[in-house]
């Protein structure tokens, strides 16, 4: 061995014991044996949680580009459905306004929920709306706490902090168990989202044939998507003497990433879907008048899926430029800096966003209200459930990688959120590959990542991930609701993929002898392995390819995987019995990144006052003096209200969940407490207005003078 | 007239960043070099270990900064017979000591920079590399774009005391890779730069036009312990000598026509926000 190799073996053993794993087990909670209800037919039950964490946390989705949350918007929700048909079989859906749901997130919950419900890990699917304006640090594998947002690191209080409220969704769902009518039907909803790796898209082979009618006048990457909007709604009978079946909510599954926010926000938003969520619950509320209705909005095959953003949506990410600093012509001269583009810019493509978001989302919302609607004369009572479930072990699996390697075009980001390291050159000339295809190829393919150049080669593994610091399973499921079979899957699939295994399932479910009328992917649940692309995709090495972790091969295991899955469920109904294998994550050291309810004074120091109320065009701005984030939890309820005076009496106009409001944390106070904004939009709508702090555990109401917008 | 002199100060003084009072900030700065050998503007000073630790403070308004500060030089070492000192042989201690004075602005994709500079020398012994006697004054403008690759810049220090004559270095520097996370930032950056000296041979060179060219490749880290920036850089230079002056490494006759040098330094530098208002 050579002086340098030695050199290269001592740095690599150095560096890769400094890499701390923290091994956790999780638990494997089985789920119990279905008990066959008293009521014959079906019972379904919803339960929604907020889980809004305070600003300070990482927004995770964008890598290098997430920001730290200054603050929230509208607010982010667990939303769970609970199903029990008459042979006691039981599935729990829990869709939750994150960018990615992890193994440890599940196992916890179902750990949690497991002797209440009789539901185990098996039996609980929770899927992400991958939002990329959620919180990050509760990931199971350390690199992504290191690397999805620009505040870095794993902290176990934002795991307990969403594990207990994924838990007191599914167990509200579970008290609100009633008998329950159910129909589920598609619709093809063009125009709203398009292929974003269209070149990879063309690589496969027979060409796409869409699975609906196309509608006429769409361009090319608009129509290399899935277009189907699938929705189950769910009628509930009512409590006691009220006897009726009235809506109640729905669960729909729909390709689209989370990522119509520009990268560059700063708030705390549960984005598109939340729009979504809220369309079709506001008509579910004046269709029942029983109180809130809910909608559990999941994803599909959405890997390669955007959004229609408009271009003037993005604002560009930060480029590394020499700044002008103190000091003369003898000082260190100042480091460089990443530069983001001119506040007056953010502003602009922020708010551009945002308008794109309530749009898009109030349009696809009509179309769930819609197929909602459509749904009531084909409702019924009795569905069969029915689920099968496993657990993959992905590293050492011979017809895979033997371990995860990100590709460098992962590293450069997608079309929907460059990073500052897209299109980067060595000395400004040569490529290195921080693009997506072109010089993200390898040449000459020689191993089992084939045409993916890995970032850092050898070097990514022993330096940079360390053993256990990438995905290592995946857990699988699919899901029988009647006719409608679910291919429950860890990972972004793109639209060929997905088709891929959704007939591999359909294929292997008929084969099997059950006849399902159509197969659908949920993505992004149970766990999280980046993407997954066809076989011909991965050889284009677009984002997606670049992140599909174990290599070119992955989307035919898992389609044989999930085939399987579905063959194992019988045409009677019954679910086969489900092994729950033992896992563990490996999150890094916990840190203290989630705001701790210890921050700051108590209650009873802090005077809460409004300090300023003013109008900047249609624009109410108000500063407040409160508690710290971390004692001021959106979570935990409505911090403020708007109303304005109408007559003589004061209506309420928005609360902290409405799109047009944005809170922001200001600045600390040290002992007198924090300093928030309230920023509410008010087209068209002239005042009085005024500000109400809402009352909360140690804390009375407090009412902001009248201020007179426009 | 008076109001027409108020018009104009007020006019005038943004454009060279002095302060609004609205948004005003004051940094104090202290950082320390310590390089082996000391090479200034191509020329091999000294060539054992040197720190030069320096104070300023400076005044942020608007886009610019107004600074002043003094720069010292400490050799460390004893000079030997074959070495270079600006204290000469057998000397250690301050060598030189700098004060000056600089407004810099930002001007959308340019940086410049416009000040003057005192030099004084403290060597005595007959073999001093600079004595009192060397002691002047400079003027100088430092010009930088700013683009994604490539900063080209060049900067013209002129003469108005002694010596007289001009030196005018133009560089061009790249940044190979940074952190991409925001912090701490960590960056690797290169650049290369040639010098050119106009009515300045016989004073610091032997002859007029091109002095050398540099290449020098710089790490920087930014820490921020208890809130202050703090930067630690660590430069490695490769010299490319083509004026007599710029060749010799050391005292020794062997030494004095080489053609190329290489030298490194160390630079801590904090640079707190002190005072704003």
């Amino acid at each position: 061995m050579s002086a340098r190799a030695r050199v290269v073996l001592a740095v690599s053993l150095v560096a890769s014991g400094c890499i701390a794993y923290h091994e956790l087990p999780l638990p494997s909670p089985t789920s119990a044996r279905p008990v066959p209800a008293a009521l014959p037919g079906l019972r379904a039950g919803f339960g929604r949680v907020d889980i809004t964490p305070p600003p300070g946390v990482g927004l995770a989705g964008n890598g290098p580009e997430g920001r730290r949350a200054a603050g929230y918007r509208v607010h982010l929700y667990a939303r769970a459905l609970l199903l029990e048909d008459r042979t006691g079989e039981r599935v729990a859906l829990v869709v939750a306004d994150l960018a990615q749901v992890t193994p440890n997130l599940h196992r916890l919950t179902a750990a949690r929920i497991r002797d209440s419900t009789g539901i185990g890990a098996d039996r609980l699917v929770i899927a992400a709306t991958h939002v990329h304006s959620g919180p990050g640090h509760f990931y199971a594998e350390r690199q992504y706490n290191q690397s999805t947002s620009q505040v870095v690191g794993y902290d176990s209080a934002m795991v307990e902090f969403l594990v207990s409220r994924f838990a007191r969704a599914v167990l509200d769902a579970r008290r609100d168990l009633r008998p329950a009518r159910v129909a589920w039907s598609a619709t093809a909803v063009w125009g709203h989202t398009r292929n974003r790796s269209y070149e990879a898209f063309l690589r496969n082979k027979p060409e796409w044939t869409p699975p609906a009618p196309v509608t006429p006048g769409l361009d090319p990457t608009h129509r290399a998507v899935n277009p189907l909007w699938t929705l189950l709604r769910v009628d509930q009978r009512g409590v006691g003497a009220d006897s009726a079946y009235r809506p109640a909510g729905a669960f729909s599954v729909f390709a689209v990433h989370g990522t119509a926010d520009a990268p560059e926000n700063e708030l705390l938003d549960a984005g598109i879907h939340g729009i979504i969520e809220r369309g079709l619950e506001r008509h579910v509320d004046s269709l029942s008048r029983r109180g809130a209705g809910y909608h559990l909005v999941a994803n599909g095959a959405e890997g390669d899926v955007s959004p229609d953003w408009p271009a003037q949506s993005r604002c560009g990410a930060p480029m590394l430029r020499p700044v002008v600093g103190p000091g003369g012509p003898r000082t260190p001269p100042t480091p460089w800096e990443w530069r983001d583009p001119a506040p007056a810019w953010m502003a602009l493509c922020l708010a551009a966003a945002r308008r794109y978001v309530n749009i898009a989302g109030d349009s696809l919302a009509a179309r769930a209200v819609a197929l909602f609607d459509s749904l009531g004369p084909g409702l019924r009572g009795d569905l069969r459930v029915g689920v099968a479930f496993r657990t993959l072990r992905l590293k050492g699996d011979p017809r895979l990688c033997p371990y995860p390697e990100t590709g460098v075009s992962t590293l450069a980001g997608a079309e929907d959120g460059r990073t500052r390291l897209y299109g980067w050159r060595l000395f400004g000339i040569f490529p290195i590959g921080l693009e997506e295809g072109r010089h993200a190829i390898r040449p000459n393919p020689r191993d089992c990542q084939r045409e993916k150049r890995v970032a850092l080669g050898g070097l990514q593994r022993k330096l940079v991930v360390g053993e256990h610091g990438l995905p290592e399973i995946a857990q699988l499921s699919v899901i029988r609701l009647g006719d409608l079979l679910l291919g429950v899957v860890p990972a972004e699939l793109t639209t060929r993929a997905g088709a891929q295994i959704e007939r591999a399932i359909a294929d292997s479910a008929r084969a099997a002898g059950l006849a399902p009328r159509a197969v659908t992917i949920v993505g992004l649940a149970n766990g999280y392995m980046q993407y997954v692309t066809t076989d011909a995709e991965y050889g284009e090495q677009a984002y997606e390819g670049g992140s599909t972790l174990f290599g070119p091969n992955s989307a035919a295991v898992l389609a044989e995987e999930l085939g399987k899955l579905a063959a194992s469920q019988v045409r009677a109904g019954a679910s086969p019995a489900n092994a729950v294998d033992s896992i563990a994550a490996y999150p890094g050291q916990s840190q203290a990144i989630l705001p701790r309810r210890t921050a700051g004074p108590p209650p009873e120091r802090v005077t809460r006052v409004v300090l300023s109320q003013a109008c900047a065009g249609d624009t109410l701005v108000v500063r407040w003096r409160d508690l710290h984030p971390g004692r001021l939890v959106p979570a935990d309820g409505p911090v403020l209200r708007i109303e304005r005076l109408v007559a003589d009496r004061w209506d309420t106009l928005a609360w902290d969940d409405d799109r047009e409001l944005e809170i922001r944390a200001v600045r600390s106070l040290g002992a007198r407490g924090y300093v928030w904004e309230a920023r509410w939009h008010h087209p068209a709508r002239a005042g009085p207005f005024r500000v109400v702090l809402v009352a909360r555990v140690g804390l009375a109401e407090v009412t902001g003078d009248r201020v007179g917008c426009g | 007239m008076p109001r027409l002199r108020l018009f104009l100060a007020a006019a005038f003084l943004p454009a060279v960043g002095l302060p609004s009072p609205a948004c005003a900030q004051v940094y104090l700065g202290l950082d320390a070099t310590l390089s082996s050998p000391y090479v200034w503007r191509g020329v091999t000073r000294a060539n054992g270990w040197v720190v030069q630790p320096e104070g300023f403070i400076s005044l942020k308004a608007g886009g610019g900064f107004l600074s002043g500060g003094v720069w010292t030089s400490y050799e460390l070492g004893n000079a030997g017979p074959n070495d270079l000192s600006d204290l000469g042989t057998g000397g250690a201690g301050l060598a030189e000591l700098n004060y000056w004075g600089q407004a810099t602005w930002s001007l959308g994709l340019v940086h410049a920079a416009l000040g003057g500079i005192r030099y004084t020398f403290r060597g005595t012994a007959p073999t001093a590399g600079r004595t009192r006697a060397d002691n002047t004054t400079e003027l100088y403008v430092d010009l930088r774009g700013t683009s994604k690759y490539i900063v080209p810049g060049v900067a013209l220090w002129l003469d108005v005391d002694r010596v007289r004559g001009a030196y005018i270095e133009g560089s061009i520097t790249v940044p190979v890779l940074a952190n991409p996370l925001a912090a701490p930032f960590f960056g690797l950056i290169t650049r290369a730069a040639v010098g050119y000296t106009v009515g300045q041979e016989g004073a610091y060179f032997a002859r007029a036009g091109v002095t050398h060219v540099d290449f020098a490749a710089s790490t920087d880290v930014t820490l921020r312990p208890l809130r202050v920036p703090t930067v630690l850089r660590l430069e490695g230079h490769v010299q490319f000598s083509s004026d007599d002056a710029t060749r010799p490494t050391s005292a020794r006759p062997s030494d004095a026509r080489r053609g190329d040098k290489l030298w490194a330094a160390l630079a801590l530098r904090l640079s707190p926000r002190v005072v704003s208002w």
